[in-house]
């Protein structure tokens, strides 16, 4: 195992094609959006977070979509969004991941 | 006999990430005053070891939560239930790379913790390599770091558990002495970024993260020359030879976590949180992104400045922004009073109507 120092830039905005989901109480352990829910499948049981595309994303769930982009450098630790670019809404992360 | 309504807890969430040189919270325990007076108007505060570690210095709560940090983002996020205790039994893992003298000054902290304050503390083992702890700045001046050999971390750590059977682990690793003098000096004046802070978070987030148990790290590191001018705010690292005693209190008390919701009656779950506490820039977090949909109250506090740049408003929440914690706490206590906040504000405005909208009546077939 390693531990790495990764920066990310992601979207705010819900994709184009579809309605971006996520599940509505935050409390519940299945919170983290799967790539499946991302593409705008899977959605029952679920609150719209973005009604429209290009609209922002709820905080809980770009949580849970910044989470998911991570997976793909590793497997998360700590990060942090550390500033916003509010007029292309994009959010920068530092994150440190673990990857095998 | 007038009878007393039967009364929900009020529950606070206190956040300070460590490493971001909060202006509060930043140092050496500095936040600690914020959270004593937080814990006296909440029935119940959960906040995390930068907020409560000071040195040698701390201050026991018995209504305070020692949360890890990333076992408080899975708390946020729903995923983990805080289970409280009476005590846990602690491990101590020490690193290889720690120097004998420095070591044996770790072990009779311990030793003092368990003789003076009565904590139980069962074992301690050293790791089979040197954790190779290095310090790095990212662009955004928040300190972060990484180890070369986590994996010995944790071997350590599954030694202490199955082994010693112990409920919650102590870290001590070597940190580096003279990584950045100008940093060093700077933090010793109560300025910028604590260098140490981010390396120190990814050593407990690997434990907490694997054995899902309370985790809390001490960075052991050679005693620094005396300068009478170091600031308050840093000051509780200069009174002893380690950063253990704060840890080994903190722990001794931690809530356990687990991964099935309500199992418990007494277990606390993120939907019990009313109020969350957030650096004005600092929202940009795991825990307070989960939090801010959830709480009653989500408060902004503007002047614990940060390197960060990530505000309420940006991520679409909507906060209570104050300019102090003594306002923070004012607004807590109104909350839990049942008196709402716009009503301590010299102008009040009148209860406004919303659009009217078609009746229903009207929207029938006829």
């Amino acid at each position: 195992m390693q531990t790495e120092l990764i920066t990310l830039e992601v979207s705010m905005k819900a994709p184009p094609s579809k309605l971006r989901l996520a599940v509505s109480d935050s409390n519940r352990a299945d919170t983290q959006l799967s790539d499946t829910q991302l593409s705008g499948e899977g959605l029952s049981g679920s609150e719209v977070v973005a009604k429209t595309a290009g609209e922002l994303l709820r905080s809980d769930a770009l949580r849970s979509h910044i989470e998911t982009q991570l997976k793909i450098h590793g497997d998360p630790l700590r990060w942090s969004i550390t500033h916003i670019n509010l007029s292309s809404q994009t959010a920068y992360i530092e994150a440190v991941v673990t990857t095998l | 006999m007038q009878k007393l309504h039967a009364q929900k807890l009020h529950t606070t969430v206190l956040l300070i990430p460590t490493g971001i040189g909060a202006a509060i919270g930043g140092y050496a325990g500095d936040a600690l005053p914020v959270a004593r007076t937080i814990a006296s108007v909440s029935d119940r505060l959960i906040t995390h070891p930068n907020v409560l570690n000071g040195a040698q210095l701390y201050w026991p709560m018995q209504n305070a939560y020692y949360v890890e940090g990333y076992g408080l983002d899975q708390f946020a996020a729903g995923r983990w239930q805080l289970n409280p205790v009476h005590q846990n039994t602690i491990g101590i893992i020490i690193d290889q790379a720690v120097e004998d003298e420095l070591k044996w000054r770790h072990l009779q902290a311990a030793d003092a913790a368990k003789a003076t304050l009565g904590i139980d503390i069962s074992a301690h083992v050293i790791t089979d390599t040197p954790l190779g702890v290095s310090l790095k700045k990212a662009a955004s001046g928040a300190s972060w770091g990484t180890l070369e050999n986590p994996g010995s971390l944790l071997r350590a750590a599954e030694r202490l558990v199955n082994e010693a059977g112990v409920g919650a682990i102590a870290v001590i690793a070597r940190f580096p002495d003279d990584e950045d003098a100008e940093a060093l000096e700077a933090y010793r004046q109560g300025q910028g970024v604590d260098l140490l802070a981010g390396a120190e978070a990814v050593i407990s987030h690997l434990v907490v993260r694997t054995f899902k148990l309370p985790c809390a790290h001490a960075p052991a590191l050679s005693p620094l020359p005396l300068d009478p001018q170091v600031s308050p705010r840093s000051a509780a690292e200069e009174t002893g030879y380690t950063f253990l005693a704060c840890v080994l209190a903190g722990l001794s008390r931690a809530p356990q976590f687990s991964e099935q919701l309500s199992e418990r009656t007494d277990g606390i779950v993120a939907q019990e949180v009313d109020t969350v506490v957030v650096p004005e820039t600092a929202f940009g977090g795991s825990a307070v992104m989960s939090l801010a949909q959830s709480a009653a109250q989500v408060i902004a506090v503007r002047e614990n400045t940060t390197a960060m740049s990530v505000k309420p408003e940006d991520l679409g929440i909507q906060a209570i922004t104050v300019n102090s914690y003594l306002e923070a706490v004012g607004a807590i206590a109104a909350y839990k009073a049942g008196v709402a906040h716009s009503a301590l504000l010299p102008k009040i405005s009148s209860v406004p109507q919303l659009p009217q909208k078609p009746s229903l009546r009207s929207l029938e077939i006829v």
